[in-house]
């Protein structure tokens, strides 16, 4: 036998002191479909952790429904081992995650275990602190405006829907139309930031295949994305009660982030399956249902999570949370409960659009229903500069893409408009997981408005696209594309040599 | 189900105190039976009588003790600290180990088991 085992056990016995003394308790009354109904504990706090003493030992509840002589409780761990008659005893804490550096790069359950295999989160436990899941939002002395922006890697979202650090922009659409796939483009482009200006990303998967999960953190892994990531995963195999917690604890470890001064992403995937858990334990708990069965409070489940997404100022760290919420809808219905709940919260929305994704343009952003209404103020001056007059051509484009279908001949004017708009959507796709850096963006987009890319047949404008790229990358990285980069600017003598080396590109395509 | 024991116990109480003397107790009892019965609340009559009474015990001042022990024991001197209006159940509840474990009203302990010990020695 291990001696030094021993002797260390034998110092915790001797040293072990109980000072037993009377303590609240209650017993479970009722119990399943995982919520009990415990009577006594008259002065637990709502929300607060019970321990169930059961057979198979301790299981953890929150205390949802406080009522004249019962507590309804949402069981957090093993609820089929929870029997009526079994004691439960006060915590004294509400439910809370403990979070540190080192949760980076690591995949965590809405309670902060560790889910990936790679061993404890802490190796030393004062390195982490202990966030609530539930906290007040910002206030307003706290915060200031939105003014830097987050790039996101998509071209159509960099130049007509901005995001900036401290925004709520919500990705709304159907199934199957790239609203995941927009989420992990953001992550992946934040590698392209430099030290402290790369935010630290949350991706919460909320009722989500474990399968998709999965394959979502080999993706982050192989792409190097990882190492300024953290998952929190609450799958469709997890209970509602995790599902149900499982952004406000995401939310918590983007706070933590965000309170030490750094910025931070944090995007639900997705809020139509977390409203849906929180009608599931509504209902189980009783609650009256309203419209389409979702609990009276269900705008307060999102408004008060979404509020926690902020810009600080300086006295208070600068440090940023941005959220990005995503919603699907049935069938294009944006006008449903839910979605029309978070299209209310959010600063904006990014509308995604099956027939679009289905016409081969990707990703399907419907870019008339999609605004950001504080982006603007926190876009580059260079993408300013280019993208002003993107949304106005492609309004324009669409506009006339429908009489052009009857028209046997137009003008030239309206002939050229059609094909500017043709050429600009077909610059403005981009596959999957490759995403495209500002300044990069901001030279595509400068060359097709200003009509260095007309002569192009439509069919070859994507491959211009990469040659004029990889022309630049390789020969004029330096004079152009870090200059935009560093200044956040296309001035007068970058533009001029810009014009330039478009030219010469086009001479050798 | 229709009320919540609670509430049975307490209309019982009232109805005995405002029918002193008019009608037997034994009356009472078996109307309070028949409603809980009409009322389709058969399978939780024993929580209604206990209910009841937990309602008496209350109204003469007292506590409802529970006193469990690991073992079956002779003689347990707590009665100074209790007073006669309380009424004292106890249990034998072979998990403690040893030790007691003493309930007030259902809703406060004091846990001197060992098994409690035990427990916060390998939490």
């Amino acid at each position: 036998m291990n001696y030094d085992i021993i002797e260390k056990l034998k110092k915790e016995i001797e040293g072990f002191k109980d000072d037993p003394r009377f303590e609240d308790v209650g017993s479970v009354v009722e119990a399943g479909d995982g919520i009990a109904k415990i009577s006594g504990l008259r002065k637990a706090l709502s929300q607060e952790l019970l321990s169930i003493e059961t057979h198979a030992g301790e299981v953890f509840a929150v205390a949802f429904n406080l009522e004249e002589n019962f507590i309804g409780a949402v069981i957090l761990g093993d609820a089929s081992s929870v029997r009526v008659g079994d004691r439960v005893k006060r915590s004294g804490r509400v439910l809370s995650i403990r979070i540190g550096n080192e949760v980076i790069g690591r995949v965590v359950s809405p309670l902060g275990a560790p889910l990936d295999a790679k061993g404890v989160l802490f190796e030393r436990e004062d390195r982490a602190e202990e966030y609530m899941l539930e906290r007040k939002a910002p206030s307003v002395v706290e915060r200031e405006s939105v003014k830097t922006p987050l790039h996101t890697g998509v071209k159509s979202i960099d130049a007509m829907i901005p995001i900036g650090r401290g925004q709520r922009e919500l990705i709304i659409g159907d199934r199957q139309t790239g609203k995941t796939a927009i989420a992990i483009d953001t992550i992946l482009n934040q590698k392209q930031e430099k030290g402290k200006d790369r935010p630290v990303c949350i991706y919460v998967a909320i009722g989500q295949k474990d399968s998709k999960i999965a394959k979502i953190v080999k993706v982050f892994e192989e792409a190097g994305a990882l190492e300024y990531t953290v998952v929190v995963s609450a799958s469709a195999s997890s209970s509602a009660s995790l599902q149900y917690l499982a952004p406000y604890a995401g939310c918590a470890i983007g706070e933590y982030f965000m309170d030490q001064g750094r910025d931070a992403l944090v995007i639900y995937d997705d809020l139509s399956k977390h409203a849906d858990a929180y009608r599931e334990l509504s209902l189980l708990l009783r609650r009256p249902p309203g419209r389409e069965a979702y609990p009276g409070d269900i705008f307060y489940l999102h408004s008060r999570l979404l509020e926690r997404a902020a810009k600080l100022n300086r006295e208070n760290g600068g440090g940023s949370l941005t959220a990005l919420p995503i919603i699907e809808t049935k069938l294009g219905d944006v006008a449903a409960y839910i979605p029309t709940n978070v299209i209310s919260i959010t600063d904006g929305q990014i509308y995604l659009e099956s027939s679009l994704f289905y016409q081969g343009i990707r990703p399907a952003i419907n870019v008339g229903l999609s605004v950001s209404r504080v982006g603007s103020s926190a876009q580059t001056k260079a993408m300013k500069k280019v993208a002003g007059r993107l949304r106005l051509e492609l309004a324009q484009f669409r506009e006339l893409q429908a009489f052009v279908q009857f028209a046997s001949d137009l003008d030239e004017a309206t002939k050229k408009r059609v094909d500017r708009g043709a050429l600009l959507t077909e610059i403005l796709k981009q596959r999957d997981r490759e995403p495209v850096s500002f300044e990069q963006a901001v030279v595509v987009l400068y060359s097709a408005l200003n009509g260095y890319v007309d002569d192009i047949p439509l069919e070859k404008a994507k491959q211009f696209e990469t040659h004029l790229v990889d022309y630049l990358e390789k020969r004029y990285r330096a004079e152009i594309l870090d200059e935009i980069q560093k200044t956040g600017d296309l001035s007068e003598r970058v533009e001029a040599r810009l014009k330039e080396v478009i030219g010469e590109a086009k001479g050798i395509f | 189900m229709k009320y919540a024991p609670e509430l049975y116990a307490e209309a019982f109480i009232q109805a005995l105190d405002e029918s002193a003397g008019h009608a037997s107790r034994d009356a009472l009892v078996a109307s309070l039976l028949a409603v809980i019965e009409k009322n389709g609340d058969n399978a939780r009559k024993v929580k209604i009588l206990n209910a009841v009474r937990r309602a008496f015990i209350k109204k003469r001042g007292g506590r409802e003790i529970t006193i469990e022990t690991a073992r079956v024991q002779q003689h347990i001197d707590l009665g100074r600290y209790f007073t006669k209006e309380d009424e004292i159940e106890t249990r034998v509840n072979p998990d403690l180990v040893a030790g007691l474990r003493i309930t007030i009203d259902g809703e406060r302990e004091l846990d001197t088991s060992l098994h409690r010990k035990l427990s916060r020695m390998f939490q």
